[in-house]
């Protein structure tokens, strides 16, 4: 097993409370090495649709990226554009 | 002893050549706070019903709030306001750079011009000279030219503001420019600065503005900025900018494509934020006293020539790139080069092409009419019909008035894929499987912009659900052609869409940027400490600040009413290409709103509101908001 730190932009858990799933900025989560970020995403209630942009250990990766490591993952919701 | 703001508004009457400092209203303070709230007041009180938008009584107003310009994340915003030439209604638009700063730092929170002037000119500010120049040099020059002129002749510390050709030719969507790359797009207000006979303004200012408690603000300021570092969605946004969505707006079939046909395209990858840093990018560009700077600058490369650009955001990726079919960065890139010289909205500009190449790809408009055999996807094509456009010659002064006239002059079926709201085109987000947008399109003030609402993230967990793993990329990319997306329920969408509107001023009104609260999630006391700290006064977030951006809404729904014959109800329709035509391909394949739900979400909305069944607030809404208004 490895620790990921789950980390939600206030874009990503804004809509999750308007869905009536709020969640924390921050927490730990404990999952086996190997396991795909949208494994992870589908575990926490977050369809990968509503993830447009995610961090691993500040490098960007695709939902399809395997945790292999203790990391800190970094999740953005969408947001309008300028 | 007034503190926050630089006390003095600014009156310059261009047909009489008269400039009058005069100090801020306390009832615009007391009641309105600053930026859109000042605008929203000003343009109610002021404009002499039945105003001409480009005519010589409209009011071009230049506004700031109480924390723009301090020490603190992202306080650079600046809001523009004036009758809007695309609507005839209410318009306005905001933005960034660093000119609204200098603006309070000469001493002026609020500018508003009037009349006309003789001859070409530019507007002089340097604190408390203010000269209206002539300015026949500047004139038919392209907005960086101006900018490098106007900063090698007074100075490389002057701000300054212009319009391009499509300002003075009065295109209906012409925009200011500023900071070689930042605009006010929307509305159409570069016409109304052209109409003036303004091409530019350029200002200095040297002065403090007085705060209220200097040490606490500075301490305050530096516990913010430590605030957003520390945040999770600090690092976020800044790599790719606005453009990082634009692969989500197509996986979720929101991506304008053809003219708003359809929802996806096949060539996302080729238009998008990574596309921008691998072909285009230089360096990071942002705002005044942003932390998280979105802006990109970088080179364009086409047969055209290089092109040095900031952009393309999301929203010009989306209007000039998929809804015009170009799938070319570099042809994209150079597109939005030259909006920003001619001084054109990108939103309204991609949107009016898509429909000009749409009624020839129809046969409403003829070559000869055109001028030219112009192609979906060919940048001499977009080029060309912009560049008409901006000169409104031949074709080009049809659709220089925008969609909605303009299909009111080719005829046939065009208005039906003319794609506005009260005349204002539509933005990025294609919303037939999308109800909460959609309405937010609807009910905006300003018409058909995102900015008054979005809730689009919203719409999308609705008809995904919690955990859905719709896989939509990897499907479509394997050739997928069938509705991967479930229908989105419209019953529960109109708090959100009045949550976000309500949202949105606010942030307007003080005169920063949104993307710190929006994003990064910075609490909304620290927005009630830093004004206090600024202004020596109390202020609510949620009970005073989100109040005052439902008072604004009304307002301006009661100045649209004074102001455009028959308003109403109709005005706030979609275009009937989404309430009739299904979209034809990508993940919401099939989707289309019905003109019921349409109609159920008005109703449900207008009576949250306090608006009557045609849309107008009834007389014990206006009480309760304390607005005297008929």
């Amino acid at each position: 097993m490895i620790t990921i730190t789950l980390n939600m932009s206030e874009s990503l858990l804004s809509i999750l409370r308007d869905a009536g799933r709020p969640g924390q900025p921050t927490r730990r989560i404990r999952v086996e090495a190997g396991t795909l970020v949208r494994q992870v995403l589908i575990d926490q209630g977050i369809s990968p649709l509503l993830v447009p942009l995610i961090f691993l250990d500040s490098r960007k990766v695709s939902v399809d990226t395997p945790l292999q490591t203790n990391g800190v993952l970094t999740l953005h919701g969408p947001l309008a554009g300028g | 002893m007034l503190y926050g703001y630089a006390g003095h508004t600014l009156r310059i009457d261009l047909s009489r050549d008269t400039i009058e400092k005069e100090p801020l209203k306390q009832e615009w303070m007391d009641d309105f706070i600053g930026g859109r709230g000042f605008t929203a007041k000003i343009l109610y009180d002021e404009i002499p019903a039945g105003t001409d938008p480009l005519g010589p009584d409209n009011r071009f107003v230049i506004a700031m709030g109480p924390l723009s310009g301090l020490f603190l994340p992202a306080a650079g915003k600046t809001h523009f306001a004036a009758k809007s030439p695309a609507t005839g209604g209410y318009g306005d638009s905001n933005m960034g750079g660093h000119f609204g700063v200098t603006m309070k730092y000469a001493g002026y929170d609020v500018t508003i011009l009037t009349g006309r002037a003789k001859e070409p000119s530019y507007i002089f500010i340097d604190n408390d000279t203010v000269e209206i120049r002539p300015a026949s040099h500047l004139w038919g020059k392209g907005s960086t030219a101006v900018e490098e002129i106007l900063k090698n002749d007074l100075g490389q510390e002057f701000q300054i503001l212009t319009i391009g050709e499509a300002g003075e030719s009065m295109v209906h969507f012409a925009c200011i420019s500023h900071d070689f790359g930042r605009q006010a797009g929307r509305t159409g207000i570069g016409a109304v600065l052209g109409s003036k006979n303004i091409k530019a303004i350029a200002v200095r200012g040297t002065r403090d503005i007085p705060v209220f408690d200097p040490k606490g603000l500075l301490k305050k300021g530096k516990q913010t900025y430590a605030a957003c570092r520390e945040k999770p969605g600090f690092k976020g946004w800044t790599p790719e900018g606005t453009a990082g969505i634009t692969n989500w707006c197509n996986d979720v079939g929101a991506l304008p494509t053809r003219n708003f046909a359809t929802s996806h395209c096949d060539y996302a990858d080729k238009i998008n934020g990574k596309a921008i840093l691998d072909e285009l990018k230089i360096t990071d560009k942002g705002c005044f006293s942003c932390p998280i700077p979105c802006g990109k600058y970088g080179l364009a490369k086409t047969g055209k020539g290089n092109k040095y650009v900031e952009g393309p955001e999301y929203e010009t990726l989306a209007l000039v790139g998929s809804n015009c079919e170009l799938s070319d960065i570099h042809a994209v890139a150079h597109v939005n080069w030259v909006c920003d010289e001619l001084g054109i909205d990108t939103c309204s500009g991609g949107a009016v092409v898509s429909f000009a190449l749409e009624c020839y790809e129809k046969g409403l408009i003829s070559k000869e009419e055109m001028g030219m055999d112009v192609k979906w996807g060919d940048l001499d094509s977009i080029v060309y019909i912009l560049e008409k456009i901006a000169k409104r010659e031949g074709i080009g002064d049809v659709l220089a008035d925008g969609v909605k006239k303009a299909a009111e002059k080719i005829g046939g079926d065009s208005s039906k894929f003319a794609i506005h709201v009260k005349g204002l085109e539509w933005t990025g987000y294609e919303s037939r499987n999308a109800p909460g947008m959609m309405l937010g399109y609807m009910t905006a003030d300003i018409g058909a912009h995102h900015n008054r609402c979005w809730v689009l993230g919203s719409d999308v967990a609705n008809a995904v659900g919690g955990n859905q793993d719709a896989n939509v990329h990897d499907l479509i990319s394997q050739g997928a052609d069938f509705s991967v997306i479930p229908k989105a329920d419209h019953k529960n969408v109109v708090p959100l869409v009045l949550k976000s509107q309500h949202l949105r001023p606010a942030f307007d009104i003080l005169g920063t940027c949104r993307l710190q609260y929006m994003e990064i999630g910075l609490e909304t006391h620290y927005y009630e400490e830093l004004y206090y700290h600024a202004t020596g006064k109390k202020l609510d977030f949620n009970k005073d600040l989100l109040k005052l951006s439902e008072k604004i809404w009304h307002l301006n729904r009661m100045f649209n009413k004074r102001e455009i014959p028959d308003f109403g109800r109709k005005y706030d329709y979609p275009p009937p290409r989404f309430y009739e035509e299904p979209i034809p391909s990508g993940p919401n394949k099939g989707h289309k709103v019905e003109f019921s739900v349409i109609e159920e979400m008005l109703d449900t909305y207008y009576k949250a509101r306090g608006w009557d069944e045609n849309g107008i607030p009834t007389k014990d809404t206006l009480e309760k908001f304390n607005l005297a208004v008929e």
